[in-house]
């Protein structure tokens, strides 16, 4: 008895509290409210001056988790990049170069061979070498071409041919673009592994850099196997080429590994190497062809005169002929060594 | 000379190659963002 | 002449994504193509909002100044369009898009992305209007008909508004005004280089 009124009590002052509570309560709560629905809202303005560059996003039901992203300023930065600055970039290195090379030729003129041709050859670049070189090189061409087509072709070559012819060559240089940088990159990488030996630099390259190099002057700076110009065109392959490779497979695998800036850093540093590249090639290949007596046949064909071995890579030809005892064999057009 | 055109050769057939391997490989927008719920 | 611009209130926008399927339904999108999105800002959060985005058909459109066949064009109605017929597919025009309104029917970028699709404000393509021919490349020309784009139309709250700039500013500042508060019209200063309301 005693038991069951202590429990009443009990129960009926818990629900007195609980109405006092309830009753106290809502008292605040009904007063008129200021709550302002926009308040935690953010403006357009706002979240763009916040963000310096990133991007705004949310939640999306689409499985493109991309479509997430609401707004991304960064493309106006890129787009300027690309229209003008890249241009700007472009146009004066490559023509830079040209004008370089032109007036080069005029003032120095080609180096040519003092002493003239002995007629007696020696191997210097066997066929493995000359294969990986032109493997590289001509898919270098294409490349260059299909490449500088995207930042040039517009302005410079469209209006030649009109929109539509155009737009149908652009179609296939990005064929060619995209399927050649295969053979490019694994060109570039064999490069890499079959001259690393001879592209190290040393002492010697400092001496024949101090000595004009033989193309600023007169001289003769002895050299090794590559000197310091071929093996700064090396070192400029392999890191140009290993970059471009890179950032082209990112470009070529859109947001496989990056979000959007990573994709507008990945064009921009590719399109900055690339004619930056190209550049250096003009001169690589101004030297290879028109600007040195006796220089291309040692690509084109695998044998150099031993005069020209004398008179520009002494060092080298020293050593050749320590180790397999003077490498001489009368000049034979159509017989290619080490084939 | 030989180097050259084998050089252009093995160009086009490592180009041809990658051509394959990477069409087969890159899946149309439809594929790739499907879901359980959808039906192509 | 209108100048033609989407509007989306982001206060009245409920995410039902009404104007999503009246796009893709009228013009047959194919699976993974999204010309317009709903995204939801602060999700769960104070101050969630939802926004419907597609192409702004901004002044200057950063899309066209990158493209590198210049297949873009924009229409006396300030509406930007594209031609599938020069696009080469490069995905550039993406990486400029403030709105990521480009859409691409292949993921990876070997070769080709295929042709870029996106939204048209309804107003077809290059061909001719009302053909068969821009019905299966760019959709429904719903503007050559004299009708706004359907996404607008189809819209539950009247938050997207699609029209001439000035009528839709009007509208969104009488709203504004009438209800007290706003955050602002999403995308106009980035796409127009004009701020309403905020």
């Amino acid at each position: 008895m005693a038991g069951f009124l202590a429990q009443a009590r009990f129960i009926i002052a818990a629900f007195v509290v609980a109405l006092i509570l309830a009753l106290a309560v809502p008292a605040g709560a009904q007063q008129p409210s200021t709550v302002n629905p926009n308040a935690a809202a953010v403006k357009e303005q706002q979240l763009l001056n916040a963000l310096q560059g990133g991007t705004i996003g949310g939640r999306v039901s689409i499985p493109d988790q991309k479509s997430g992203t609401l707004i991304q300023p960064g493309g106006r930065d890129w787009r300027q990049f690309h229209e003008v600055t890249l241009r700007w970039i472009g146009a004066i290195a490559i023509l830079g170069m040209l004008v370089l090379l032109v007036v080069f030729y005029l003032v120095r003129g080609q180096v040519k061979l003092e002493s003239g041709y002995s007629g007696r050859r020696i191997v210097r670049f066997n066929g493995f070498e000359r294969f990986v070189h032109w493997m590289t090189a001509t898919c270098f061409i294409i490349l260059a071409v299909s490449g500088l087509n995207i930042t040039f072709g517009k302005p410079l070559l469209m209006p030649l041919i009109g929109e539509p012819a155009f737009a149908g060559w652009s179609q296939w240089a990005k064929y060619a673009h995209n399927y050649l940088s295969f053979p490019f990159a694994i060109g570039v990488f064999i490069i890499f592994l079959v001259w690393i030996g001879g592209n190290i630099p040393n002492k010697v390259d400092v001496e024949w850099t101090k000595r004009g190099g033989g193309i600023v002057g007169h001289d003769h700076p002895p050299a090794y196997r590559f000197n310091a110009g071929q093996k700064m065109i090396y070192w400029i392959v392999v890191i140009g080429g290993t970059a471009v490779a890179i950032t082209g497979y990112l470009l070529m695998f859109p947001f496989y590994g990056t979000g959007i800036q990573g994709m507008q850093l990945a064009q921009t540093v590719h399109a900055i190497i690339a004619v930056l590249f190209v550049a250096a090639m003009l001169g690589h290949i101004y030297i290879g062809t028109i600007g040195m007596e006796g220089a291309f046949e040692a690509m084109g064909e695998g044998t150099v005169d031993v005069n020209w071995a004398k008179e520009h890579h002494a060092l080298w030809l020293a050593q050749e002929n320590a180790r397999t005892g003077p490498n001489e064999s009368q000049r034979q057009p159509m017989a290619t060594p080490a084939e | 000379m030989k180097s050259f055109v084998l050089a252009c050769v093995a160009a086009v057939a490592i180009a041809t190659v990658a051509g394959f391997a990477l069409n087969s490989v890159q899946k149309p927008a439809d594929q790739a963002f499907s879901t359980t719920g959808v039906r192509l | 002449m209108a100048r033609m611009k989407f509007l989306c209130d982001a206060d009245r926008c409920i995410e039902c994504n009404a104007c999503v399927t009246a796009c893709k339904n009228e013009h047959e999108v194919p699976w993974g193509i999204n010309r317009r999105r709903v995204v939801t800002i602060n999700d769960g959060k104070p101050g969630e909002r939802s926004i419907s985005m597609a192409c702004m058909h901004c002044t200057d459109a950063p899309c066209a100044a990158v493209c590198p066949v210049n297949c873009f064009y924009t229409t006396a109605d300030a509406v930007v369009l594209h031609s599938k017929d020069l696009c080469i597919g490069c995905g550039y025009c993406f990486y400029a898009c403030p709105f990521g309104a480009p859409q691409y029917p292949k993921v990876g970028n070997f070769g080709s992305r295929g042709k870029m699709d996106k939204c048209t404000f309804c107003a077809g393509g290059p061909e001719a209007d009302s053909t068969a021919e821009e019905y299966e490349k760019y959709g429904t020309n719903r503007l050559a008909a004299g009708k706004l784009p359907l996404c607008a139309e189809m819209c539950s709250t009247k938050s997207l508004l699609a029209g001439d700039g000035e009528i839709i500013a009007q509208i969104f500042k009488e709203r504004v005004t009438k209800r007290g508060y706003s955050s602002g019209a999403w995308g106009w200063q980035t796409a127009y280089r004009e701020t309403i309301a905020s």
